[in-house]
């Protein structure tokens, strides 16, 4: 039977993320696990960070892992990592619903909850879910308006304009923040021989 | 509706478009854009490529790949569980005979995953006095049938109730806390064609007190295993507890 094709756990765990997907393509729970037990954790962190709240988050987790299993051709391995596709498809899942509730939320709630005068740096906390030195330094190293407009962005699930507003800025130049603030970031990062980084993976 | 946005505008809108910090109104003009140009989708792909890079990379939570499993699992009432058939480079697994309360002594183990939901929550103690509860109430149902799980030298290690639509709960009376890198799981002991065997009834994960899960079929007992990593397809021996429900 098909289950004795799989390769065995130790096997699996040394597979590449495209022969896993290969795998869940072939309907392997053993490759969905192992995708799972690689980056499940990073997906409940990130969506837990953009939501705050453990219980949706890992709803979040959940679609996005089983939208894998059902639908594993929509990963492509030439545009960047599986960790890359899974984190942008946690990302904006959980931004979609975190706009969805924003109707019912209250602004000053959430207002509070990004108020780096009210929680002190709150994005630092993010810092925590942060691998990487070099990486981190090089957000570390751009202005404070780059980085605040990219943590607002990201890890509040704010549009531009949302950070524009909540900053007090003119939305061109929180829109010109991220993409001067990214670049510099990419930058800093293929100086730092961090190039194409789902290439080594 | 955003108007007609200039490549200049597009370009500029690369960044936020990378964060999901664009607004909806112009995605559909920017992902027009980036499937005609390949210098843009790179712009927007690093840019994610390098997000990723900042979230730490822990290994996902048992709890989760339980709800994955339970809802990535063929519905058991439709595939009436697979036995795996031996073959000639694969010993089938198995497991002691105490469990199976018959004398099987190679007992066939079905290799199946059944449509589990694993409600135990490690975040609030709210819900474990909930599951508590809810456990303490089943077990009052004069319907409910009950199991006492016991390790290798007969001393009980956890109880399972289970309920005659499938519910069942299983509740720890001294299994050891297990690292970070170890988990419980929970197996049904079922008869198949063949003879008795096991299914996977759920993760617990490494430090369970009380959780909840739903098993169709008939059963005869529970097991718990060890296992190295969430969601094993055959129960790791020895097992830490086994019991026939009563």
């Amino acid at each position: 039977m098909a289950e004795f094709e799989q390769p065995s756990e130790d096997e699996t765990r040394g597979l590449s993320d495209t022969r896993l997907v290969v795998g869940i393509a072939r309907q392997q729970q053993d490759s969905l696990a192992e995708a799972h037990r690689r980056y499940g954790g990073a997906v409940v962190a990130l969506a837990q960070r953009v939501l705050n709240n453990p219980a949706l988050a890992e709803d979040i987790a959940q679609e996005i892992f089983v939208g894998l299993w059902r639908n594993p051709t929509a990963f492509d391995p030439d545009r960047g990592s599986l960790r890359a596709y899974l984190l942008a498809q946690t990302h904006g899942r959980s931004v979609d619903l975190v706009r969805a509730e924003e109707s019912r939320r209250s602004r000053e709630e959430r207002s509070a909850r990004l108020s780096p005068q009210e929680t002190g740096e709150v994005e630092r906390e993010a810092w925590l879910l942060f691998a990487g030195a070099r990486t981190r330094a090089a957000l570390d190293s751009l202005s404070e308006g780059e980085r605040s407009a990219i943590e607002l962005a990201y890890f509040g699930g704010l549009t531009y304009r949302q950070v524009a507003d909540h900053l007090d800025q003119p939305e061109g130049t929180v829109k010109g923040r991220i993409r001067s603030g990214l670049g510099r970031l990419r930058s800093a990062l293929r100086a730092e021989g961090i190039e194409e980084p789902w290439q080594a993976g | 509706m955003a108007g007609r946005l200039s490549r200049e505008e597009l370009d500029a809108l690369l960044g936020a478009h990378a964060l999901d910090a664009d607004e909806p109104a112009e995605r559909e003009q920017i992902e027009r854009y980036l499937a005609e140009n390949p210098a843009a989708r790179a712009e927007v792909d690093e840019t994610r490529e390098i997000m990723s890079l900042l979230v730490d990379l822990e290994e996902g939570p048992p709890s989760l790949w339980a709800r994955i499993q339970a809802e990535i699992a063929p519905d058991p009432s439709k595939t009436n569980v697979r036995p795996l058939v031996p073959s000639a480079r694969s010993r089938p697994p198995r497991i002691s005979r105490r469990v199976l309360g018959v004398a099987a002594a190679a007992a066939v183990v079905v290799i199946a995953v059944v449509g589990v939901v694993e409600l135990r929550d490690d975040s609030g103690t709210d819900r474990v006095a909930q599951l508590a509860q809810a456990a303490e109430d089943a077990r009052s149902d004069p319907d409910a049938r009950q199991a006492a799980l016991a390790d290798g030298d007969g001393v009980a290690r956890a109880r399972v109730v289970y309920l005659p639509d499938g519910t069942g709960y299983v509740t720890n009376r001294g299994l050891a806390e297990l690292p970070e890198d170890k988990t419980y799981q929970l197996w049904a002991v079922v008869d198949d064609a063949r003879g008795p065997a096991v299914v996977s009834a759920g993760v617990l994960g490494p430090d369970v007190e009380v959780a909840a899960f739903r098993y169709d079929g008939p059963v005869r007992g529970f097991a718990i295993s060890t296992e190295d990593s969430p969601g094993a397809l055959a129960p790791h021996e020895p097992l830490a507890a086994e019991g026939a429900l009563a």
